[in-house]
């Protein structure tokens, strides 16, 4: 009994103690796998989308890598104008696109600025030629809701 | 305006040392440059830095240059802003550590500054004040850059106690290879020249202005019954506000015909308080506390007698707005205070008590007897002497000449710096410029000069401001934005 219990004994001590080192390891990968799912699902923009139509409105959809979706949408009586202004990010002075809404109790003023592309941040050549089709919408928009 | 933007993809990365102007501009000057002022201290914060900085930027920009003015960021000041004529501010947000001067560790501005000048082009790095942290890590970084410097200084310095001491040695490493330095009076050039050990041929004196429309006269703002005289300046040490003290009892006892109307404010502000109540003095020295700038012509044309008390002044721009006001200004005779106006306009005196009450008792003797020339001759006169254009000009002289200068390479900059600021400090600073460009060359295989974005020039040969429709461009609370429709 003696000479079998000691070699028994230091089994049962070895196989808990790899059931307790799986257990923190495969805790480790739940965690890991668990963090990777929130970036994929919460964090990493694939891919962003500005849909501008002039009889509506303005639309950004922003992709994430996991396949969600999350939309914004600005009508086009709140729009009141689409410009490129420049800002200090990080260690970086970078140019953005944003979208600024109409202030509802003072006319003339801005209410609000909405930046547009914020996780792309593309460059400036890229951006003007956004602001470019974005300004002849927008011009086509102000003629039609004036003319008749 | 935007699309000017785009085309300036296809400059090279490398900084050109200046570019030849289109023709089409009105100056008749073919070089021009892209200039980057560097302070600390600019609006909002008010001073005489300040306004040299805003008023010498107009000036070159009116002269075709292309001009960019870093700071630090104000409260919620900070990003980028433009002001008149399309002059680009960048606030930074940098932390300030002690009377609006940045903290410096030398290498956390790097990255942000040597993207600005990146973006921007910039082939001049024009840093002002001694005071200024900032200013300093801009020359620091700017000559790692490989880019051309020019320094202002705006002060004078003493060589006895620990503080200047120890500026006076950081000014030596700053200054040492600096392309060149713009001293305000030949009395600060003097000062600059042995206080940072350089040599006086690459050291010029331009002169502060005034904007003489700015400074008129009004005779009928004040009263010819009673004499008054104003003292306009911060209330502090510096600007010998306990001669004052001293002075205002004296000379209100001897005539009881005088009002004294100090303008401004400090900490010394509560002793002349003291003065005024235990001589009973209330309704003849009026205390007017902060001033505007725009409201000091409002106070200095109610006078007819300027008082300047300053202990130390390396130009001192009060006096001349005073005469442009048409005052009789009495001052110390200390700095460069008399290279500013001729003896005619100035009566100078020793900074005591005593020999400033005689320098009054004898602008009183001359205006009871009608002796001084009429305020509207003064200011004729005085209008003539410092402008912004010719500041400017001058300015525009020096950049002409560091252009064509070479910028000292690595090891002849490291050379300098051991030879000229003695060993131990010598030594600890070659070693910081090698970390310096080390940090640089991560920094550009980080982000590589060709991915980063030129930025839309707003002012200078392309500028967007100056050639397009100025109306484009409108203010925003928080930024400035661009538009081209």
């Amino acid at each position: 009994m003696d000479a079998c219990g000691g070699p028994l004994g230091n089994l049962t001590a070895h196989v808990w103690l790899s059931l307790q080192n799986s257990m923190i390891l495969s805790a480790a990968i739940f965690i890991t796998l668990l963090g990777l799912l929130g970036y994929l699902h919460f964090v990493k923009i694939d891919q962003e989308t500005l849909l501008i139509i002039d009889s509506l409105g303005i639309q950004m959809t922003s992709s994430y890598a996991s396949g969600k979706e999350s939309t914004t949408f600005i009508e086009m009586g709140k729009v009141k104008d689409v410009v490129i202004n420049e800002a200090i990010y990080m260690q970086k002075v970078i140019y953005y696109l944003c979208i600024l809404l109409k202030d509802p109790v003072e006319p003339p003023g801005i209410s609000e600025v909405v930046p547009v592309f914020q996780s792309a941040k593309p460059r400036l050549d890229c951006l003007i030629e956004v602001y470019r089709s974005c300004q002849e919408i927008l011009a086509h928009q102000k003629d039609t809701s004036t003319s008749p | 305006m935007a699309c000017r933007g785009g085309g300036g993809h296809g400059q090279p990365p490398s900084a050109t040392l200046f570019r030849v102007s289109p023709g089409n501009l009105s100056t008749r000057r073919t070089l021009t440059h892209n200039i980057c002022m560097v302070s600390d201290f600019f609006y909002p914060n008010m001073g005489g830095v300040e306004s040299h900085i805003y008023q010498l930027s107009q000036c070159l920009i009116e002269r075709g240059h292309k001009v960019i003015i870093v700071t630090h960021a104000y409260g919620n000041r900070k990003g980028i802003r433009y002001l008149t004529n399309g002059l680009k501010v960048y606030y930074l947000p940098l932390k300030v550590m002690y009377n609006q001067s940045t903290a410096t560790t030398l290498f956390h501005s790097l990255p942000l500054l040597r993207y600005i000048f990146v973006r921007e082009r910039v082939t001049i790095i024009h840093s002002h004040s001694s005071f200024s942290a900032m200013a300093h890590d801009a020359l620091f970084h700017a000559k790692t850059m490989g880019l051309q410097t020019v320094f202002t200084d705006h002060s004078l310095f003493g060589f006895a106690d620990v503080s200047s001491v120890l500026t006076n040695k950081l000014l030596t490493v700053s200054l040492c290879d600096t392309n060149h330095i713009i001293c305000v009076s030949y009395t600060s050039k003097e000062n600059t020249v042995l206080r940072a050990a350089l040599n006086p041929e690459i050291v010029s004196v331009i002169p502060n202005a005034v904007d003489p429309t700015d400074f008129t006269p009004d005779p009928f703002r004040r009263h010819d019954s009673v004499i008054t005289i104003v003292v306009v300046s911060r209330l502090v040490y510096r600007k010998g506000t306990d001669l004052l003290s001293g002075i205002i009892p004296e000379i209100c006892q001897k005539y009881p015909d005088l009002n004294f109307i100090i303008g401004g404010e400090g900490p010394k502000r509560i002793i002349l308080e003291e003065v005024r109540e235990r001589y009973q003095l209330q309704d003849r020295v009026l205390l007017l506390g902060a001033l505007e700038h725009k409201d000091v012509r409002n106070v200095l044309v109610q006078g007819h007698i300027f008082l300047n008390t300053s202990l130390t002044e390396a130009f001192c721009m009060a006096i001349v707005e005073a005469a442009s006001c048409g005052l009789q200004v009495v001052s110390t005779r200390v700095g460069g205070i008399p290279e500013v106006l001729p003896e005619n306009l100035i009566i100078l005196c020793e900074p005591s008590v005593k020999s400033l009450c005689e320098g009054l008792e004898k602008a009183i003797f001359q205006l009871k007897s009608g002796a001084l020339p009429a305020p509207e001759n003064i200011h004729n006169i005085v209008k003539t002497f410092y402008t912004w254009r010719n500041v400017a000009e001058r300015t525009e002289k020096v950049y002409d000449r560091v252009a064509g200068e070479a910028v000292l390479p690595m090891d002849k900059r490291l050379d300098r710096l051991i030879s000229h600021c003695g060993p131990v400090t010598g030594y600890i600073f070659a070693l910081l410029a090698v970390f310096d460009f080390l940090f640089l060359i991560f920094l550009r295989w980080m982000t590589p000069d060709s991915l980063i974005d030129v930025a839309v020039d707003a002012t200078g040969p392309r500028g967007a401001w100056t050639h397009q429709c100025p109306h484009r461009i409108k203010r925003r609370e928080k930024n400035k934005m661009f538009k081209a429709r």
